[in-house]
């Protein structure tokens, strides 16, 4: 026989069950969605704080749609948080710092909105992006699936003070001034035999996207501004491949690189003449050589012959989406907008020293006294309308994978011959590539 | 009541199982519909070279893993088993790995091997030897890992040598030792002998360990120099996390789970027909 309490207790915990099951049930329920937008940034602080302004000074403005916004979520990647997030429907309405080479995967899975769809997007895109780097933006498909936002345009930086103490005063354009630089500039201070300071340090790592800072910039270089597909073919099987691979394994062989892998950043220690990196490096120098920061100077990327014309450099842009999941999508494009506005510019260049894709970053005054204060940034700026991104393909993790394995065994560590190194990229991609077009035809049936 | 348990192995068990045998037969992006491909991704495995690169990668880890995870175990649970002072902190202090972040074990190693800046060679020059391109060179990045790999582990093996040491009675020592054996027969007559059940775990842990190689490669070299230090973990993450070809990358983890099995079974057939 039950307890006299526990059985006056029995309705009371039948009310809670029941309220707990139905509270239970409302929340598996998905929830109706509140006018706002949701925008994602990258995770650095100076874009936390970009976002921050630019939101705030959005919502003051009460008669527009709120938004709201967050750092991406933290994962391995930013890529493989979007994936998880696309695979869950769980995608914000719009997110910046996109990394074009992804486009095609989230177009692929119709996960991403066409911009041209919207009235003014010819108009905001012919008025803002330099014509030269439009075609680059634009899908297979016809449409633009990004918003063109920023670049960080990769060049050659040089420690003027290791240049001034070996008397070099003449920058490299060409890759054999690079090399006959190397013996003045690269030492032994201990006599064992090593180089202590060196010309380059390439990461070895072969993880795919290094070679964006290294075999790939100099082969978009090499090529004025070529990527790796003409007309949807693997064009790969050139001289300049070659060039550049020789480049590279010349300098490994004669221990003008590093095969090292260093914890610590030994451009800042004055172990290495040279770097390729992106403006962001100069906010780094800035910090943690706040005396001599000014010894750091910026240059065009050597070529393997002097040429004409300007040096092509990779962009390594990063641009705007709008989820296919949004169900305001006129508002997020306003939203787009606004961020890429002439102020909101400015405001990322004070902000983040980042470059605004825009063909009157030099000439509009809006950016004349940003570029003023900081006469490095304005040889980035001129750098911007001779970059390229890259091509379209839903395999291109898989093709700079090939890259970086053909890379890492002809230039590295001499392992392969060079020419046989070119014919493998160009066969296994050729692959990929006749792989995604039997794929694209499937799906036209 | 066995409905919770019934739950939680449709769950966690089964559907994984379940749904990565159905991947096996598809090719699938994450993004796109599966495609149904039959058993291609079966024969694309067994004509994918690096797939055997791998493979032969896991194996030369595993040889050099293994004799040094069980040799180096034995010998400090040996020493821990005398007593000799402060053996409570030393028993502490070779656990003390096994507890911390991999990651972080990782880059501290990673450090350590850095050619040009790392301790290890700056110890090795001051006493006038060549350094050594740990983690760069060809032939060295995998026995530099699987000299990591059974640092961060060996106190794990050690606390289950120590436990099967202990219930060895010491009348079989006083019995030996009267019949006049020396302490190097008692090692190999007694010892290991009686120690057979603990090796044979010993063993196989380390073994199902070495095939998960994984955070190692991964943080130090990236698989590289020229994919020598690319393990079958790291192969199928990139596959199915780099490259999202979730079809592949799940055939790829049923293939390993196979050789697993099979190895295990034949190291415990030949150690178990060993003791009898």
């Amino acid at each position: 026989m039950p307890h006299p309490d526990s059985r006056s207790a029995l309705p009371l915990i039948r009310w809670i069950s029941l309220l707990a099951g139905l509270g239970l049930v409302l929340s598996c329920r998905p929830p109706d969605r509140a006018y706002q937008l949701t925008y994602w940034c990258a995770t650095n602080p100076f874009e936390v704080e970009f976002a921050r302004q630019i939101v705030d000074e959005w919502n003051a403005d009460t008669t527009r749609i709120p938004v709201i916004f967050q750092p991406v979520p933290g994962g391995q990647s930013s890529e493989e948080v979007i994936i998880a997030a696309i695979v869950g429907k769980t995608t914000p309405d719009i997110y910046s710092n996109i990394w074009p080479g992804v486009i095609e995967q989230y177009r692929d899975a119709g996960a991403v909105l066409d911009l041209s769809q919207f009235a003014d997007f010819d108009s905001v895109l012919t008025s803002r992006v330099p014509a030269s780097l439009r075609d680059g933006f634009r899908s297979p498909d016809g449409g633009y699936y990004q918003m063109p936002w920023k670049a960080n345009p990769l060049m050659l930086y040089y420690n003027g003070k290791l240049l001034a103490e070996a008397g070099v005063d003449t920058l490299p354009v060409t890759y054999a001034d690079f090399i006959a630089l190397a013996p003045r500039l690269v030492q032994d201070f201990n006599g064992d035999g090593h180089f202590d300071t060196w010309m380059l340090d390439p990461n070895i790592l072969p993880k795919w996207w290094e070679r964006f800072f290294d075999f790939y910039t100099f082969l978009i270089a090499a090529t004025d501004g070529e990527t790796l597909m003409q007309d949807g073919v693997v064009n790969l099987d050139r001289p300049e491949t070659r060039q550049v691979l020789n480049f590279f394994r010349e300098n490994y062989a004669a221990g003008y690189f590093p095969r090292s892998l260093f914890q610590e950043e030994i451009f800042l220690l004055d172990k290495l003449a040279f770097k390729v990196s992106g403006p962001w490096l100069m906010r780094h120098l800035q910090r943690y050589r706040p005396d001599d920061y000014q010894h750091y100077g910026v240059t065009n990327l050597p070529r393997p012959t002097a040429g004409e014309g300007p040096v092509h450099s990779y962009g390594d842009p990063k641009n705007i989406v709008i989820f296919s999941t949004t169900p305001y999508p006129a508002e997020a494009w306003e939203f787009v907008k606004f961020m890429t506005s002439k102020a909101n510019d400015r405001r990322l260049l004070d902000i983040t020293d980042q470059l605004p894709v825009r063909k009157d970053l030099q000439s509009d005054p809006a950016f004349s006294s940003y570029f003023a204060e900081r006469p490095i940034m304005r040889q980035f700026a001129d750098q911007l309308p001779y970059t390229s991104g890259t091509d379209h393909s839903i395999y291109l993790q898989e093709i700079f994978d090939i890259l970086s394995q053909e890379y890492d065994a002809a230039s590295v560590y001499a392992a392969r011959p060079v020419d046989e190194a070119v014919a493998n990229m160009q066969r296994r991609i050729s692959k990929l590539v006749a792989r995604e077009h039997i794929r694209s035809a499937e799906a036209q049936d | 009541m066995v409905a919770p348990y019934l739950v939680h192995f449709l769950v966690i068990t089964a559907f994984p199982i379940i749904f990565s045998m159905v991947l096996t037969l598809h090719r699938w992006n994450l993004l796109s519909p599966m495609q149904w491909i039959g058993a291609t991704n079966f024969s694309t495995v067994f004509s994918d070279p690096l797939f055997w690169k791998s493979l032969w990668n896991t194996f030369r880890f595993l040889g050099i893993h293994i004799p040094l995870q069980v040799g180096s175990a034995l010998i400090l649970a040996v020493i821990l088993n005398q007593k000799i002072q402060a053996r409570g902190f030393f028993r502490a202090a070779f656990f003390l790995p096994v507890v911390v972040s991999g990651v972080v074990v990782t880059i501290l190693w990673k450090q350590l091997y850095s050619t040009d800046t790392g301790l290890l060679n700056s110890l090795l020059m001051s006493v006038g030897l060549e350094r050594v391109e740990w983690l760069t060179s060809p032939a060295i990045a995998m026995p530099a890992i699987a000299i990591m790999a059974t640092w961060k582990n060996v106190g794990l093996y050690v606390i289950l040598l120590l436990s099967g040491l202990q219930t060895i009675p010491k009348q079989v020592y006083e019995a030996a030792t009267l019949d006049g054996a020396g302490k190097i027969s008692q090692f190999f007559n007694i010892t290991i002998p009686m120690l057979n059940p603990i090796l044979l775990s010993v063993i196989i842990l380390s073994t199902i360990n070495g095939f998960s190689l994984f955070i190692e490669p991964y943080v130090m070299t990236g698989g590289g120099p020229l994919n020598s230090t690319l393990s079958m973990n790291l192969y199928i993450y990139n596959q199915g996390f780099a490259f999202y070809k979730m079809g592949y990358a799940a055939t790829l983890g049923f293939v390993l789970a196979g050789i697993v099995f099979a190895v295990v079974l034949l190291e415990r057939r030949y150690i178990e027909s060993d003791t009898t």
